[in-house]
C-alpha cells in the first residue's frame, strides 16, 4: 500500500480509464487525493461523464509514469460513499477547493478503490512489483516467480509501446 | 505535419485507453508517427493491448501537455500490416527499432482512423484539433 501511495503522491495526476456507456473506452487524466483507513480516495462530481459511466459500470484503472520511466497500473472498483469526513479532507487540496469550495456542495462525490489490484513496474531490470490491496488485507505478491524479470535497457528502450 | 501527431510528438508520453471485457485497461505509450497523413501508434501482438484492441477497435489517448492542457483523442485503430507503414514507425526517434524489426512477428503499427482530437484547458473552452 505504502509503495503504491508514495508513487500517486509523487505524481500526483494520473490517467483514470473506465468503459464509456456509448461502448468505447474513455480516459482522462485525474487526481488521487489520499490514502484514509487503508483505502484509496479519489473525488470528482455527479455532473460529470466520468461519474456516470462509473455508475453504469464501476470498473476502472489508473496509470500514471514518473519522469523517470518507472509506472504504475492500478485497477479496482469505484466504491461511491458520502463520507463527510474523507470530503473534508478533499477540501486541504486547494484544487478541489477551488472548484467545489465546500465538503457538503451537493455535486462533489468522493470514492475508494475496493478490491484493488496494482503493478509498479521500471526498467531497473527488477520484476514488476504487484500489490493487492483488498482494504485490511494487503499482500504483496512477489511475481518473480510468474513474470520474466525485465532487462537491463538503454535509454531509448526506457519508451514504451 | 499531422496537427494531432504533433500534439502527441509535443505530449511526450500520453495513454491509451482499452476496454478488455467490462474492465477498462490503461498504460503509457510514446511512440507516435505519420505515414500517409495519418496518425499511427505501435505495439507487439504478444501483449494484452493487442488482444484487446483485437476484440474492440474504438480507444482513447489522452495526455498533457504545458500549462495546464490535455488532449484527448477518440479514434478506432486499424492493424496496418504493410511494412511500408512498419518502417516509418521503426524510423521514430522514440526508438521503436531499439525493441522490434521488420519481420520480427511481433511488431505491429495502428492506423488510428476517425481520430477526434479535443484539446482541453483550464483556461480557455475546449478547441478541437482538425489533423
Amino acid at each position: 500500500m505504502n509503495d503504491v501511495v508514495k508513487f500517486l503522491t509523487e505524481n500526483p495526476v494520473q490517467y483514470l480509464a473506465t468503459a464509456g456507456r456509448d461502448g468505447k473506452a474513455k480516459c482522462r487524466p485525474f487526481m488521487f487525493c489520499f490514502e484514509k483507513n487503508e483505502r484509496l480516495w479519489f473525488c470528482t462530481n455527479h455532473t460529470k461523464d466520468v461519474y456516470k459511466d462509473m455508475q453504469k459500470n464501476p470498473n476502472v484503472e489508473i496509470s500514471v509514469s514518473s519522469p523517470d520511466y518507472a509506472w504504475i497500473r492500478l485497477s479496482g472498483r469505484a466504491v461511491f460513499e458520502n463520507n463527510m469526513e474523507v470530503k473534508r479532507e478533499c477540501m486541504n487540496n486547494p484544487i478541489v477547493k477551488g472548484q467545489y469550495q465546500t465538503a457538503d456542495n451537493p455535486i462533489f462525490e468522493v470514492f475508494y478503490l475496493a478490491d484493488a489490484h496494482g503493478v509498479l513496474a521500471d526498467f531497473s531490470g527488477n520484476p514488476p512489483r504487484e500489490y493487492n490491496l483488498a482494504a485490511g488485507s494487503e499482500q504483496k505478491t512477489d511475481v518473480s516467480q510468474t513474470a520474466a524479470p525485465m532487462k537491463k535497457k538503454s535509454f531509448w528502450q526506457r519508451l514504451f509501446s | 505535419m499531422n496537427r494531432i501527431v504533433q500534439e502527441l510528438k509535443a505530449i511526450g508520453v500520453f495513454y491509451i485507453a482499452t476496454e478488455d471485457g467490462e474492465q477498462p485497461r490503461v498504460r503509457p505509450f510514446s511512440s507516435v508517427t505519420e505515414f500517409e497523413g495519418n496518425l499511427y501508434i505501435c505495439s507487439n501482438n504478444t501483449k494484452d493491448f493487442y488482444k484487446q484492441v483485437a476484440q474492440n477497435q474504438k480507444v482513447e489517448i489522452c495526455g498533457m501537455g504545458k500549462e495546464g492542457t490535455w488532449v484527448r483523442i477518440t479514434g478506432k485503430l486499424f492493424c496496418d500490416n504493410r511494412d511500408e507503414a512498419r518502417e516509418a514507425m521503426l524510423a521514430d526517434p522514440t526508438g521503436p527499432s531499439e525493441l522490434y524489426k521488420l519481420g520480427d512477428g511481433i511488431f505491429e503499427v495502428f492506423r488510428v482512423d476517425d481520430a477526434v482530437c479535443t484539446k482541453y484547458s483550464m483556461k480557455a473552452a475546449p478547441e478541437k484539433i482538425e489533423a
